[in-house]
């Protein structure tokens, strides 16, 4: 296996196949950053680039565009609340208040450096997986995979931000939403209002930008300021009640900054001090933002890793995608924080969750895709495209006469990683000055990518009204302190939950519930849903007897 | 009651009315397609009417001199409406031009209009704006081959 990885690498480093790879990594970029054109877009497109292209070329070609679109698209939604790709829905959580507050590098370093970590650790998990993945996933049929998604829905109570009734409610949303469409059981269209484009469901993308951006662009144009300013005046009263200045710290950006740096390793945003007064920091894309962004990350290395596998185990089951990822461990994140309640107002543990998720699990779904032919994705079936057009057979061979071949797609997810966030960082700080241009100049040239961007997912005009109606019902849930994570949980988990349990139900009857996994994840999900509640309790209890 | 507490209630109406509707449509279908919609109405039934409690509960709880927080605190209320209302507004005019007009003439169209006759901008920035969005729709069509819809009026036609 070692030996397969080092000859690899005389692969990729031919001046065709890199040049190659910085192309893709070039256009990957570009896709990412628009919203609506994801990786399975972005690989269309590429895919018939590649007929006359050497296999390894052509791998160098689509790989460095797949690796780096999610991190791209972190980009716009930690920037302008607008995600790129569904993928990044999560980031605009917390990352878009940290723009908001001004401090957009920290936001930008945390989110470059979990995405290279956690695409580094997909590519390591693809490496080391690869002999041994057959029996972890025969062992996962319809009711294993039902039950992940039931996983999934707990979650809910850790998205709700301390309501969860309206979390429940807006999960039930997503629900009926994932409900639009042809039944694939039955054939019955449901809830299509007689429209064709409605068959296929409604759109994620299109959900996800309006629910999203549409308040975000409504909160900017009341605020009459930048993106940098608008969150600023809330955030100085917080820092003037209870930050530096009421405590007798100093008061500049540039001493706490050095504050911070006598902190050292031990700043740790769950202790006060630590990462806590970092956050308090603007920055406005300076260096040295960015620079602890990427120290914070270090600092929450055990939650980087943690949320980095559960994005490869998500890539590797067939079908859940980069959307479950994201949220499951965004809420993984919220769970394992001692300040749950804070989550959605800029804390830098919501972009690194999800950050490293999204781009560990490009390495995970090449797992199945490459050792069974099975795709777990739309991006890994058109990848499978490509398998085809170049002669290879996905499955044994790939992990023995080609496994040369396979070890180079390890080195390419990692290389277009580490020269996509090269160059981001060179890129900085004319990337994060628009956080300071007027809202103004920016609310209808967003608006208008926006709507470019639902149409693109799927080349239908309806999606640009639903973008409006969500936007309105994102608008109604923003004003009214509704939480909007759990409605697009529900709608990403609501069709598969539904698919697995027909399928559990009419293969295996009712003895599918005995199944030790599914046994297993059954206790899992009852701890989801226990540890919250029991964690909030022991808080009130240590509270009241405190005071 | 608080104008905020009710808006909640006539949220939580609406999506009873969704939910309502739901259910209703559901129950034409065969067993296995209508068992997931059916579950979730009812189960949603049971949430709304329990979160429409709540909020009457608290509602009842904070008493007749309660008053509504701002939503938008620094900014004057009228005014906070009045750009929530032209923003969104924006976008519903933005949809309906790229329907009418096409993406590539409707889009820089409705821009325009905004950056100078809304937002009044100077001309000089509107129209690097103005341009940037013409060169964005060529390159998405030309390029990624995204294929823009034809515009809903008969008489005009998609330039790229």
């Amino acid at each position: 296996m070692l030996e397969a990885l080092l000859t690899s690498l005389d692969m990729v480093s031919t001046p065709s196949a890199l040049g190659y790879m910085m192309i893709g990594v070039l256009l990957g970029l570009v896709v990412g950053l628009l919203p609506g054109l994801g990786g399975p877009v972005g690989l269309a497109v590429l895919l018939p680039f590649t007929f006359e292209m050497e296999a390894i070329d052509a791998f160098a070609f689509l790989l460095g565009m797949l690796s780096v679109t999610s991190t791209a698209s972190d980009i716009t939604a930690i920037l302008f609340g607008v995600p790129g790709d569904s993928v990044s829905a999560a980031l605009v959580m917390d990352g878009h208040p940290m723009a908001k507050k001004g401090r957009v590098g920290l936001a930008l370093g945390a989110s470059l450096s979990s995405s290279l970590l956690g695409a580094l650790i997909g590519a390591v998990a693809l490496a080391v997986a690869l002999p041994f993945l057959r029996p972890l996933v025969l062992s996962f049929g319809s009711p294993e995979l039902f039950m992940l998604t039931i996983l999934g829905v707990t979650f809910v109570a850790a998205l709700s931000e301390g309501a969860l009734l309206k979390g429940l409610i807006a999960g039930g949303v997503g629900l009926i939403v994932s409900f639009v469409g042809m039944d694939a059981q039955s054939g019955v269209v449901r809830y299509a209002f007689g429209q064709l484009s409605l068959w296929d469901g409604v759109g994620l993308v299109a959900v996800a930008v309006g629910l999203f951006a549409i308040p975000e662009l409504v909160d900017l144009a009341v605020s009459g300021r930048s993106i940098g300013e608008s969150g600023q005046r809330a955030e100085d009263e917080v820092v003037g009640d209870e930050g530096p200045a009421a405590s007798g710290q100093p008061q500049s950006t540039e001493v706490a900054a050095a504050a911070v740096g006598e902190a050292g390793g031990s700043a740790d945003s769950t202790t006060p001090g630590g990462g806590a007064a970092a956050d308090t920091l603007t920055d406005h894309g300076d260096i040295r933002g960015v620079v602890r962004g990427m120290k914070a990350t270090l600092e929450h290395w055990a939650l980087m890793v943690r949320c980095s596998l559960i994005g490869v185990f998500v890539g590797i089951m067939p079908g859940l995608g980069g959307s479950v990822a994201q949220w499951v461990s965004y809420a993984h994140a919220v769970q394992s924080s001692q300040r749950p309640e804070e989550f959605g107002t800029g804390r830098i543990e919501g972009v690194i969750g999800p950050g490293a998720a999204n781009n560990s699990k490009e390495g995970g779904s090449l797992i199945p895709t490459i050792a069974f032919g099975v795709p777990g994705s739309v991006t890994m079936a058109i990848l499978l495209g490509a398998f085809l057009i170049q002669g290879l057979t996905p499955g044994p061979s790939m992990v023995g006469a080609n496994l040369d071949l396979t070890m180079s797609f390890i080195w390419f997810i990692a290389l277009a990683n580490v020269v996509a966030v090269g160059l981001i960082l060179i890129a900085i700080k004319p990337i994060a000055m628009t956080t300071r241009i007027r809202g103004s100049l920016l609310i209808a040239p967003i608006g208008l990518l926006v709507l470019v961007g639902a149409f693109a997912e799927k080349n239908a005009m309806i999606d640009v009204w639903i973008v409006l109606v969500f936007g309105l019902l994102g608008l109604v849930m923003h004003i009214l302190d509704w939480p909007r994570p759990p409605l697009l949980l529900g709608l990403v988990l609501g069709g598969l939950a539904e698919n697995y349990l027909f399928i559990s139900v009419n293969r295996y009857g009712a003895e599918w519930l005995g199944r030790p996994i599914v046994i297993g994840i059954g206790i899992l999900a009852v701890a989801a849903i226990a540890y919250p509640l029991l964690r909030g309790r022991a808080r009130r209890r240590g509270l009241e007897g405190a005071s | 009651m608080t104008k905020r507490r009710i808006a909640d209630l006539a949220f939580v109406a609406f999506l009873g009315i969704v939910v309502l509707y739901v259910y209703w449509e559901a129950q034409e279908w065969p067993r296995g397609t209508a068992l997931f919609p059916v579950g979730v109405a009812i189960g949603m039934g049971a949430l709304l009417l329990a979160q429409a409690l709540l909020t009457v509960v608290q509602a009842r709880r904070e008493g007749p001199q309660a008053r509504d927080e701002p939503i938008w605190p620094d900014i004057d209320p009228s005014l906070a409406r009045r750009r929530a209302v032209t923003t969104s507004a924006t976008f519903v005019v933005m949809a309906l031009g790229v329907w009418l007009l096409g993406f590539p003439i409707g889009g820089p169209l409705v821009l325009a209009a905004h950056l100078l006759l809304v937002m009044r901008e100077r001309l000089v920035v509107s129209a690097l704006l103005i341009v940037g969005s013409v060169a964005a729709m060529w390159a998405l069509s030309e390029l990624l081959n995204i294929p823009f819809p034809d515009p809903a009026l008969p008489f005009v036609s998609n330039p790229f």
